[in-house]
């Protein structure tokens, strides 16, 4: 499928400096909600030092090794659109393409990003209906959307050079979890440098960094348009961005204005969990079923007068008063 | 003149009962809304879930939600994209659809009819007028909506 070439339509590049991920997706989200895009498309890249992001309705437990991350103080993140859970470090590079309803088109957007990639450094990568790129059988991108009233978004990953051995310890949460919420597809997974390692491309390539990536998709996503948007003078202050010659935005520093710290709380990254329960063993021949609602314990066997009834869910908390409460009963 | 924009007043009231009283009416955004009397259900269209795809969560509003016409009311997830319900007239949540919370999929296969999402008591209904019947809606999808 040819990519479309929009002319008459401007765009916008944003290159975040910003590692933190919440203030990532703070401007993202922010940039959703209050531009309009009827008459450009924008472009956002962005990294983050090492996180996992959960998609809107995921259980935060089930899918991310809490205890691993929160040892290896690996951040925990919920993005606004759906799929699956993510890995995110500075080997990875995230873009988010916003523009209108009827322009959504997360096809086109991956399509670009293969060839674009593909001519630069002689790969083989391809997507599929997953809307996943790869190289041969192993995905190295996922991706998810968002759609408001007057606008949208399609973000994607890339891992160029993550570390895939933290990206499989951390994504491997408790399944035994029972619950509505989605659930990620586990995919065998490989980044661009250690694909090249295993010779499985065309032709093996020294130079492809996250950050002559980034340099490339933005010039080849400019071309594809009539011109870039011009300079948005003053549009988050001097020490927080700056433009380049090609009005390409820098952002240095995320307004305070933008963050929002909804997002960075317990009830967002784990109360916005759907439902679910799990089953303690007590002993060798009894268990105890814990419910969950908005990361609160709700009920303990279907009664809420136990003690640990409106504290939040913490299952090494959870066995620990369990065991007691047998103990004495034994007793 | 007074007497002019009495009249006015009362049409536009006649007008909206009336319209309270017929079915199923339908947003730019593709929600539908089936008004009877003071009670209203809304849910999206069968456009809206053929361009969503396989519905796999939907995100209830809470009981006793008081909602003004155009605000947000759930949220749908599909293998393609996360998007909002709007609340296509102003009131308060009365039930919720849970059969929804185990099988969204009914969200695709009666979207318009067991795929409701919510029923509110109706406190403002002065956007229905602006809400299309059947054959508007089915003119605006065909115009390229």
């Amino acid at each position: 499928m040819a990519a479309c070439v929009r002319q008459g339509k401007r765009a916008k590049v944003i290159l975040s400096n910003v590692t933190n991920v919440y203030k990532n997706l703070a401007l993202e989200h922010w940039i959703l909600n209050n531009w309009s895009f009827s008459k450009f498309d924008c472009l956002l890249i962005y990294q983050n030092e090492p996180c996992v992001v959960i998609g809107r309705f995921q259980n935060t437990w089930r899918e991310v090794n809490v205890n691993r991350a929160e040892m290896e103080g690996v951040s925990i993140a919920r993005r606004v659109s759906g799929g699956g859970a993510v890995y995110h470090d500075l080997g990875n590079v995230n873009f988010s393409f916003f523009s209108d309803k009827p322009s959504h088109c997360p096809t086109r957007n991956l399509h670009f990003l293969s060839q674009t990639l593909n001519d630069r450094y002689q790969l083989l990568t391809d997507h599929n209906k997953r809307h996943d790129l790869h190289i041969g059988d192993k995905k190295i991108s996922g991706s998810a959307s968002r759609l408001i009233r007057r606008g949208s978004f399609h973000h994607c990953t890339l891992l160029v050079n993550s570390d895939l051995a933290a990206l499989s310890g951390l994504l491997q949460g408790d399944i035994t979890l029972k619950g509505t919420a989605t659930a990620s597809v586990p995919s065998p997974t490989t980044s661009l440098l250690a694909a090249l390692s295993r010779d499985v491309i065309a032709r093996p390539r020294d130079v492809i960094t996250p950050h002559d990536i980034v340099d490339h998709v933005t010039e080849e996503y400019l071309s594809l348009y009539f011109e870039s948007m011009p300079a948005m003078v003053d549009l988050w202050g001097e020490d927080c961005c700056q433009e380049t010659e090609n009005n390409v935005i820098i952002v240095e520093k995320v307004p305070d204005k933008i963050i929002d710290h909804h997002h960075q709380s317990y009830e967002w990254i784990f109360g916005k969990s759907p439902k679910f329960s799990k089953r303690f063993e007590v002993d060798d021949d009894s268990s105890v079923s814990v419910t969950v609602d908005k990361g609160l314990i709700k009920a303990i066997d279907g009664s809420e007068s136990n003690e640990l009834v409106g504290l939040r869910y913490d299952p090494d908390t959870i066995s620990r008063s369990l065991a007691r409460h047998h103990k004495k009963d034994v007793l | 003149m007074a007497l002019r924009l009495g009249s006015r007043i009362c049409l536009r009231q006649l007008y909206n009962a009336q319209r309270r009283c017929l079915s199923m009416y339908y947003t730019e955004s593709h929600e539908w809304v089936k008004v009877d009397g003071d009670k209203f259900r809304i849910g999206i269209t069968d456009h809206a879930q053929a361009a969503l795809g396989d519905v796999v969560f939907v995100e209830l509003p809470e009981l006793d939600t008081e909602l003004d016409a155009g605000e947000e009311i759930g949220t749908v997830e599909s293998v393609k994209a996360v998007g909002d319900v709007g609340c296509p007239l102003g009131g308060i949540v009365q039930a919720v659809n849970e059969q929804l919370l185990d099988k969204p999929g009914i969200v695709n296969s009666s979207p318009e009819d067991e795929g409701w999402i919510a029923e509110l008591e109706l406190t403002d209904s002065s956007a229905l007028e602006d809400l299309m019947d059947k054959d508007a809606y089915e003119k605006f999808l065909a115009d390229g909506a």
